[in-house]
């Protein structure tokens, strides 16, 4: 058994290599360039959106006070880190497929090639090149969102003329941590559909579905099985109905809503989803809410986070390290 | 060098190779002939560990292809047909990738003695999808002999490559096995080629190993044939009567 080191130094050895492959593909610098104008577009909208509210809100204060009357309903608050809520989109979406690509293409790359009989005819056991290749890809998606998420953070300041606070920042780095977890587990999904499937084509195909599924289907299931959705604005607001009645209603309806509960968690999505939104304070329930009680609060959607991701990279591992003959699929 | 015993592959009720055995001596230029399908390449990729045989077993440098597979691969270097590395890459940082991970202390010296030895130190810092098929075949090579291993497979190892290549190639196969003793194990079509470089020879068919001996045994034994040519279809053509050697 080879000293702890060496086996350390070869992970490492292969995980450099796999980031300075992927820093080479063309496809993911233009997926990194989409992702960066994404992020600027979006925050430039909403500050458009913002400043919108505000003029609107500015001319109904001066026709009240025309009129000698007093404004009743608050200015619009300003909470930096909501109008980030396209680029959360942007991730679950444009994020996920990247992690697909990479998945994809860490594998086609050398089974497609000989690479591969190359790499496994080294001193290298499969459990360092699974380890290898999952680090790798997984520094460059931190890599990834990190510059997203700096790139939030100065465009919040350019454009919106605002330096968010230690606090903000500090969610902004949550964001970044549980964005490359998000990224990574497609990562995993479509490495692990790559290492399964006889024809790698059909790994890209099935990744898709997965995707699809997982992305966009199940949280589509649930925000349609949600009441208050259907309804622009939701349904009890509309109806005046204030949160303590809402809760005796739905209360009502416990069976109902578990059933919805259960769909939208099977979608790390809607998990990461949740997590951000509440973060950030997308979900306006929690602006001003202390960090720790945010977390505390989402602690059952950041258990599910990181027990998909475990469970993906758990698949991956076994997979590579049961099958014998790597080389066939 | 390489001592195997009975060697067997079998996929479901298809046997690709059927108990084969056979020894290659330390600095021989084995040239390894079939047919296509014979099972010359599920051979290689048993004794270069990436298959595990379903029975017999087999030997290189005294390590089991098995039970001992980290050891094998240090000590063999192989080169597959249609050699591809990474395209991204530079010729030199495939070295240094294959060097490292070899645990080689000093790769950049190892690199710049096997790229000299290869003639290929011009087009080291090109991208591997930028070189023709001869130089990316000899940065194939390179990442092969860079750890200086005991034993080198290469599978069909001229196969589109030009003439010059090809001569080009087989100096350095003979040089190798020269100068730094390396023990040659190649699969090859060619046998013009075989004739020139190799020492022994083991013919397959269909799985089975018809015949084995040294080039100049072989040469001696069948001196009515003009050619290696005429001599492995001698030796093919009526496989299954031959006794094996």
């Amino acid at each position: 058994m080879p000293p702890r080191e060496m086996i350390m130094n070869r992970i490492a050895i292969i995980a450099k290599k796999e980031f300075k492959e992927i820093t080479r593909s063309q496809i993911l610098i233009y997926m990194l360039a989409l992702l960066a104008i994404l992020t600027v577009s979006s925050l430039t909208v909403s500050f458009f959106v913002f400043n919108g509210q505000v003029n609107e809100y500015q001319q109904s204060l001066d026709m009240l006070r025309q009129l000698g009357k007093e404004p009743t309903a608050p200015p619009p608050q300003l909470y930096p880190l909501n109008l980030l809520r396209g680029v959360v989109d942007h991730i679950e979406i444009v994020g996920a497929i990247i992690g697909l690509l990479l998945g994809y293409i860490s594998i086609s790359k050398e089974r497609n090639t000989d690479a591969l009989k190359l790499l496994l005819t080294r001193p290298v056991t499969k459990k360092e090149v699974a380890y290898g290749k999952i680090l790798g890809n997984s520094l460059f998606i931190l890599v990834l969102m990190s510059i997203v998420g700096i790139t939030a953070a100065l465009s919040i300041y350019f454009i919106g003329g605002i330096a968010l606070s230690s606090a903000e920042l500090l969610k902004v780095l949550l964001f970044i941590i549980f964005s490359t977890m998000y990224i990574a587990l497609f990562f995993m999904i479509s490495f692990f559909l790559s290492l399964h499937q006889r024809t790698i084509s059909h790994a890209l195909i099935l990744s898709f579905i997965v995707w699809l599924i997982v992305v966009l289907v199940i949280p589509q299931i649930g925000d349609t099985m949600d009441p208050d959705n259907q309804v622009q604005g939701g349904l009890f607001k509309s109806m005046n109905i204030d949160k303590p009645l809402e809760k005796q209603i739905m209360g009502k309806f416990s069976g109902y809503e578990s059933m919805r509960e259960f769909i939208e968690q099977l979608s790390v999505t809607k998990n990461y989803e949740r997590i951000i939104f509440a973060l950030f304070g997308i979900k306006s329930t929690y602006n001003g809410v202390p960090l720790l009680a945010i977390l505390g609060d989402n602690i059952g959607n950041i258990l599910l986070l990181i027990l998909y991701v475990l469970l993906g990279f758990t698949a991956d591992y076994v997979l590579l390290l049961r099958n014998k003959n790597y080389l066939g699929g | 060098m390489i001592e195997i015993k009975n060697l067997t592959k079998k996929y479901g009720a298809f046997t690709a190779l059927d108990g084969i055995s056979l020894i290659v001596k330390k600095g021989d230029i084995f040239g390894f002939l079939g047919h296509n399908g014979a099972g010359k390449t599920t051979t290689t990729n048993m004794l270069t560990t990436l298959l595990e045989p379903t029975g017999g077993s087999a030997t290189i440098a005294g390590f089991d292809i098995v039970s001992q597979s980290m050891d094998v691969r240090r000590n063999i270097g192989y080169v597959p047909e249609n050699v591809q590395l990474y395209d991204t890459l530079t010729a030199y940082e495939n070295l240094e990738f294959f060097a490292q991970l070899s645990g080689i202390s000093h790769p950049r010296d190892a690199i710049g003695e096997t790229l000299e030895f290869l003639q290929a130190t011009s087009f080291a810092h090109k991208k591997i999808g930028e070189l023709s098929k001869g130089m990316r075949q000899r940065i194939g090579l390179a990442q092969a002999i860079i750890h200086k291993p005991a034993v080198l497979f290469l599978d069909e190892p001229s196969a589109g490559l030009d003439p010059t290549g090809i001569i080009q190639l087989r100096e350095i196969i003979i040089r190798l096995n020269k100068e730094e003793g390396t023990t040659i194990f190649m699969n090859s079509h060619l046998l013009v080629e075989v004739a020139k470089t190799c020492t022994a020879i083991g013919v397959l068919n269909h799985g089975k190993l018809v015949y084995t001996d040294t080039l100049a045994n072989t040469l001696k034994r069948f001196k009515n044939e003009d050619s290696l040519e005429k001599i492995y279809f001698s030796i093919n053509g009526d496989a299954d009567n031959k006794p094996r050697n």
